[in-house]
Order: C-alpha cells, then structure tokens, then sequence
C-alpha cells in the first residue's frame, strides 16, 4: 500500500510536556484521513511536525515519498494547507491571498485567476474578494483559507478543523468539493472535533490521546473490532477512556 | 463594596497579566529569552526613572508653594509656572492617552461585559485607573506639595484653595483622559475609522508640532526688527495674561491659577473659580461616562462596506529575484502601505524635511554650518534619506514580526528562506524607493541648488547603505522578533528596541563610511563629474557584498523557524 504520509516514532516535547509521543501514522494515498482526539491530545502539534511549522524532537517521517526535512520546498509544492490559526495576511483583500499563493507556487497568472474565480464562487466570497482579510468573519477567513490551500491543486491536504464556523451551505459544499478530491486520487488528513463529519467523509481514522496513536485504520474494521457494531462515538469514548465518565453532580449547581 | 471588590479583581488582573507576559517566555528558547528580556528592560527603566520624578516633581511643589507663601519669589510668578505646567498637560493628556492607552481595559472589553459588574463601575474603574498613566500620576505629588508648602509658609486660606483647586484639576484630568480614551474606543470599533484617524492624527500632530517654531521664529523676526533700546524689555505675567483670549479663562488651568490667585483677595470669587472648575471636572466625567455607554452599546462589528473591484489582481515578478521572493515582496509592501504604521514610516520623513526646511530658513539664527548644508541640496536630499532610512526601521528591522499570521502562510508555501529573506529586503526596498521619491521632491522644492551628479550620488549613496544594512537586518530580526500591530501608530508597532538600537549603530557606521568616499571625491578632491562614478562604484561594491551576505543570513530562518512562526499569535 501506497502512503502520503509515513512517520516513525514523531515525538515533539516543549521543554518538560511531550504533546506527541512517538506516534507511527500510515496514512493511505487517495483516501480521507480523520485524525481525532479531544483537545490537547496532541492533533495540532501533529499536523504543524507534518507541515514544517514545528521540527519534530525524535523520529522520522516522509509525506508524498519525500523527505520534509530534506526537501522541505518540494513537499510544500505538493501539499496544501489549512492550519489551525488559518494563517493569512491581514492586509491583503481575499483575490490578492490567491494570488500570492498561486505565484509562490509558480503558476501562471491566467492560471491563478481562472482557478481564483472559480474557487471564490465556490466559497461565495466574490462579492467580498477585494476587501481586507482583516474584515473577514471568521467563516469567510477560513473560507479564503481553505481556498488558498486548493488552489494549486496540491495532492495532500492537511485540514485541521475546517468546517468549524462555516457555514451549512458552504460546508456541504466543501465537503462534496473533498469528497471529489479524493476520488481523484488526492489524499486529505483532516482533524474535526465533529465526530459526525468524520464519520461521514473519512474512510479512514486515527485516534490521538495524550499524544499516543491509541488506534488507527479503516473505519469499517475500528467500528467493527467490538463486533457489537458500536458507533464511531462509542468507539472514540472507549478509546480515550472516556465511557465511563459521569459529569460530577455540582450540587450547588441545583441551589 | 461592589467597587472596591471590582477595583480589587482589576489590580489583580494586570498583576497576573505582566506576570504572565514575562513567564510566558519560560518554555521557549535562550534566544527568545533574551530577546523578551530586553524588551521588558525599557519599562523598567522608565519605571525607575518615574520614581526619581516623582520625588523631584514632590520637592519642587513644596518648595514654589512654601517660597510663593512666604514672599521669597512673587506667587504670581510661581503660579504661572504651575498654570503652562497644568495647561501643557491637559494637551498632554489627550494625545498620549491616544498614543498609548496603556491603562485602558479596552482590549478585553468583550469578557468584561459578560461579568457580573455594572456598567457604571466598570466606568468608575476605567476613570480611576487613568490616576496610573504616569503623565497624570506624576503630577498628582506636585499638586499635593504645592498646597502643603503654602500651608508650612502660613498661608492656610491658600493652602485649602490650593488644595480643593488640585482635587478639581484631578477630576478634571482623569476625566479627560477617560473621555479621550472611551471616544478613541469607539472609533476604533472600525477598522477603518480607527486607522483613518491614527494617521490624520500623526499627520496633524506632526505638523503642530512645528507651530511653536514657526512663531518663534516671528517672534524672533519682531524682535529683530525692533530698536535696539527696546530689546531687553522682558513680559510680565499681567502682560501676558493681558494678551490670552478671554476663553482661556475657563480653561481648567486658569480657573486654578485664579482661583489661587485671588483667595487673598476675595476668598468668595476664589471658592466660585475652584467650583466651576470642579463643575468641569463633573461635566467631563458625566460626558465619559455617556461615550463610554455608546461605546459598549455599539455593535461588536460595524456592518463592512464592500471595495469597489477592479476584478484584476496584478501580481509582479521583481528583477534579480524570483517569483516566489517577488510575492513575498509585493505582500510586504502592500501591508505596509495599507497600515497606518507602514503609511506615516515611506510618507512622512518627506514633508518633514519640506517643513524642517522651510523652518531653518525662516529662522534668523540658524548656526552657520547649518546655513551651509542647507544651501546644497544633494546633502539635504541625503540627509532625508537617512532619514526615511531610519524611518523604516519598523520593517526593516522586524522583517518577519510585521506579517504575523502571514509569516505562517509564507512558512507553509513553497518558499525557500533565501527566497524569503530576498523578498523581505526587495519588499522593503520598494517601501524606501516610494520615500525616497518623496525626499527627492521635498529636497528639489527647499533647496534647489547643488549639482545633478551630486544628486545622482547622495542617491547611490543611500542604496549602498541599504544594501550593506540588509544582511544584518535579517540577522538582527530572526534573533530579535516582535509581533507588530501595524495599525499602531505607537510602541506596539516599532521592532524590538535592541534590534533598532544596534540597526541604528549600523546605519552610522555605513554612514559614516559612505559619507567620508562622497566627501573626499566631491569636495576633497574636488571632482564633482567622478562622485556619482565612485558612489556607483561603491553601490556594486555593496551589491557584491551583501548578495552573499545575504545568503549567510537566510541560514539563520531555519533554526528559527518555530520563534517566528510564534509570531501569528
């Protein structure tokens, strides 16, 4: 099996706090990658070691059969890339965000400007594409970034959180969008906290917690390991160990 | 009680977030250690500084109001001092609490609104944290001495006048500066508005700020133009006051002074002046409190008028660099010139020198030297492009730290360090040549004299410096990055204060050095027609130089790399 993504042993520690602990991922080519976890389980440090934005402390990895390390440039040619924090200039309108992502990946400008059109029309943004990014709203900004991570039409997309604040309509479409993306072959590692959509779109999972894979494979075989047909819900509860958990009672809550 | 336990959180909670802010560093790098360090130094020092203030503000305060009550200087003369002091900083009050509103809770206004404290606290608190802005709190002792050195000289009636006078001038103050402050609040709830107005209020500012020297310089000229005989005539008080308008008497200040005045006199005009005074104190205070309701009533986010497109995005390919380094050039200058900051650091040093200009050769007694220097306009061309130099030092020495969030997409795409190191210095080499153009019409306009080839040299001359500054500029802001808020036109947009003091020592030196082959050529040897050659000369030099330099420094973004990506935040 072909992997867009190999790692071997990532570890990444902040001075004395390991937020990922030697995890070993083998993410297929062409399929839909769900990486979950509850918060601070280490998913973001992840994506930010697999896209360059954090060197890893330990271990080793290769995206796309490429060395990041290595060849950091090439493997940023091949992918795109919807962080946490979105990442974009503030100062430029949304039209001139595609622009600049088109010519730092070398393509042309009717290139860039056809693809441009297109994906603003998808996101709905043409009416706002010569404003400041500084007076998106949240959904539009993530809209423009998840559009300037498309636009070079790369083979691996990282997506961490991207339907979080957009909205119903541009989600579905967005989705379908990827849905078609891995059809043709292109591979997506998308981290959600919303376990219905990974659920839906993912045909494959990885599960984080404090910073350990606990499980990862195709979703069929995780939610059919129990042969109880859980839910992905059951399962993900189970494996971060968070089935049995009752909320405390709070008294003082019921004064 | 409600107040004090609101008060008590406030204190708290800026405690804990200057604590926090230096802690925050811990898990980071020695570099980014040392880095955040030696930013903290500077309100440090300040702070040490301010207590040295203080005590000297204390001293003097108790000494002119024991002098004044005793009769060792006339009061009347001790009095006007304390009138320009209090008059000065009521201006003072408005425009630094509009250049730095540091006390202010504006920030974090949101989480405020969802605590249970009512909003009139909440206001009350906002006024009394204004007694910390130091321009108001060193004043404060001043006040409080000046009334008691006139009650240790005996003059009790005008120690309690002295006294309710400084309550009121208190009020007055903490008022303003909340008003000021609230109102800049509200303007700022857009963008736009609020950026619009930071640099109409710099321009106005910067250009006020020459008045003073312009009327000196009338002054002068009357004064030149008077007989001999009546020269030594110096102006008493009564003749000043004699020439203010008559609206100045309601001014804040002057109700002080009169109202200390005349308590000898007529103690019931003095208690009248003293509340009219107060009533001021209460009507700015009442108006504070009805902006600062507008402020926290208006929507989060005005509704965003959409620009007109011209549908076309142009992108540039720049000579000697790539397309990668191009946009990452094209995307400095253009957050650069759409920021308040980047607009007053290419537009400014300009019409400052037009006007700087202009004043020197107005003024009767400019030194001689001056004269000279002013007569040639290649020099006052380099000498504002030292200037613009030294104006962009915001970009130039925070290459990375200006981007913020962008600095991450840059990370994220194809683009090399060297590219992004050259793109950094092509882009702010753009932002000099569009001031630079500014300078040169703001010379050829105040002093259209010297040679076309000494022009064509000061020109090479400041490219060679800028070429030469450009390695140590990436090196000074990969090892000394700040998260810029451009939209700023105060500290919170300047790069970090080592990075700029040793950028500054830089540019003296190279300076210094091109300074010394232009003056040996053009007037050592006295060969106007080779200085632009030599100067051209020297540039490829600089060129041959710093290209590879530039290479050297680029190795420095790698095991930074994780720092500045931290500047999004």
């Amino acid at each position: 099996m072909s992997l867009a993504i190999e790692t071997r042993a990532i570890r990444k520690a902040f001075g004395d706090l390991v937020a990922v602990d030697g995890i070993d991922l083998a993410v297929p080519r062409g399929s839909f990658y769900g990486f979950l976890g509850p918060n601070g389980a280490g998913k973001s440090t992840t994506i930010k070691c697999l896209t360059g934005l954090l060197r890893p402390t330990s271990g080793s990895y290769r995206i796309l059969d490429l060395d990041p390390l290595a060849q950091p440039v090439e493997v940023k040619r091949r992918t795109g890339v919807v962080p946490e924090d979105l990442a974009l200039f503030d100062r430029l309108t949304g039209a001139e965000t595609l622009a600049f992502v088109g010519q730092v990946h070398g393509l042309d400008v009717a290139n860039v400007r056809e693809r441009s059109a297109e994906l603003l029309t998808l996101m709905d943004l043409q009416r706002a594409k010569d404003d400041l990014v500084a007076d998106y709203s949240h959904g539009m900004r993530k809209k423009i970034a998840l559009a300037a991570a498309l636009l070079p039409a790369p083979r691996l997309l990282f997506l961490d959180e991207p339907f979080e604040g957009i909205d119903a309509v541009a989600s579905r479409q967005i989705r379908d969008l990827l849905a078609h993306f891995v059809k043709s072959g292109g591979t997506v590692f998308l981290t959600s906290h919303i376990l219905e959509i990974v659920d839906r779109l993912c045909d494959h999972i990885g599960i984080i917690h404090q910073g350990r894979l606990v499980a990862q494979g195709p979703i069929a075989d995780l939610r059919g390991a129990t042969g109880t047909g859980k839910t992905l819900e059951e399962r993900f509860f189970e494996l971060v160990g968070a089935e049995h958990t009752e909320a405390p009672a709070l008294d003082w809550l019921s004064r | 009680m409600t107040l004090a336990r609101t008060l008590r959180a406030f204190v708290w909670l800026r405690w804990r977030m200057l604590v926090n802010a230096v802690r925050s560093g811990e898990r980071r790098d020695v570099l980014e250690r040392v880095s955040r360090t030696l930013a903290a130094m500077a309100p440090i020092i300040a702070a040490v500084l301010s207590i040295g203030s203080l005590i000297g503000v204390s001293v003097l305060g108790f000494l002119g109001g024991r002098a004044a009550a005793t009769g060792l200087v006339q009061p009347a003369a001790v009095l006007f001092v304390v009138r320009i002091v209090l008059g000065a900083l009521l201006g003072l009050v408005v425009v630094m609490t509009t250049l730095a509103p540091m006390q202010t809770m504006m920030a974090s206004y949101s989480r405020l609104l969802l605590l249970p404290i009512p909003r009139s606290t909440l206001h009350l608190v906002e006024v009394l944290a204004n007694l910390t802005d130091p321009w108001i709190a060193i004043v404060l002792p001043g006040l409080a001495t000046f009334a008691l050195g006139l009650a240790a000289g005996g003059r009790w009636n005008l120690a309690a006048v002295a006294a309710a006078a400084g309550a009121g001038m208190v009020l007055v103050f903490v008022s303003l500066a909340a008003l000021a402050s609230f109102m800049l609040g509200w303007l700022f709830r857009s963008r736009q508005r609020g950026e619009l107005f930071t640099l109409v209020f710099v321009l106005a500012l910067s250009a006020m700020s020459i008045v003073p020297a312009i009327m000196s310089s009338k002054l002068d000229q009357g004064r030149h133009d008077e007989p001999r005989s009546m020269r030594r005539h110096t102006v008493s008080v009564e003749e000043f006051d004699a020439t203010l308008p008559r609206w100045t008497r309601v001014l804040p200040s002057e109700l002080y002074g009169s109202a200390v005045r005349i308590a000898d006199e007529d103690r019931r005009v003095a208690w009248a002046s003293v509340a009219l005074l107060i009533v001021e104190g209460v009507f700015l205070f009442v108006a504070s409190s009805a902006v600062h309701a507008r402020l926290i009533g208006s929507l989060e986010n005005e509704q965003a008028r959409h620009r007109r497109s011209s549908g076309i995005v142009n992108t540039w390919t720049l000579p000697l660099v790539g397309p990668a380094a191009s946009a990452v050039a094209v995307a400095t200058v253009r957050t650069a010139l759409r920021s308040v900051r980047g607009r007053l650091s290419v537009l400014l040093p300009g019409p400052l020198v037009l006007a700087l200009s202009i004043l020197f050769h107005r003024l009767s007694d400019t030194p001689p030297n001056l004269a000279t220097a002013l007569a040639h306009g290649d020099l006052v061309f380099g000498a504002s492009a030292l200037l613009a130099l030294n104006a962009l030092q915001s970009f130039t020495m925070n290459l990375f730290g200006t981007d913020r969030a962008g600095l991450t997409l840059v990370f994220l795409s194809p683009v090399s360090d060297l590219d992004l190191v050259r793109g950094k210095v092509a882009g702010c080499g753009v932002l000099l040549a569009v001031s630079l153009v500014l300078c040169l019409a703001a010379s050829a306009v105040a002093s259209p004299t010297g040679g076309v080839m000494a022009w064509v040299a000061a020109l090479f001359a400041i490219w060679a410096i800028y070429l030469l500054l450009s390695p140590f500029a990436v090196w000074l802001s990969a090892v000394f990055p700040v998260a810029a808020d451009l939209s700023k036109a105060g500290t919170r947009g300047n790069a970090h204060p080592a990075a700029v003091l040793i950028g500054m020592v830089i540019i003296g030196a190279i300076t210094v050095l091109t300074a010394a082959i232009f003056l040996v050529t053009e007037f050592w040897l006295e060969r106007p027609l080779l200085t632009p050659l030599v100067m051209l000369a020297w540039l490829g030099a600089a060129l041959a130089v710093s290209w590879p330099l530039l290479g050297l420094a680029s190795r420095m973004i790698a095991p930074r790399r994780e720092n500045l990506a931290l500047l999004s935040r």
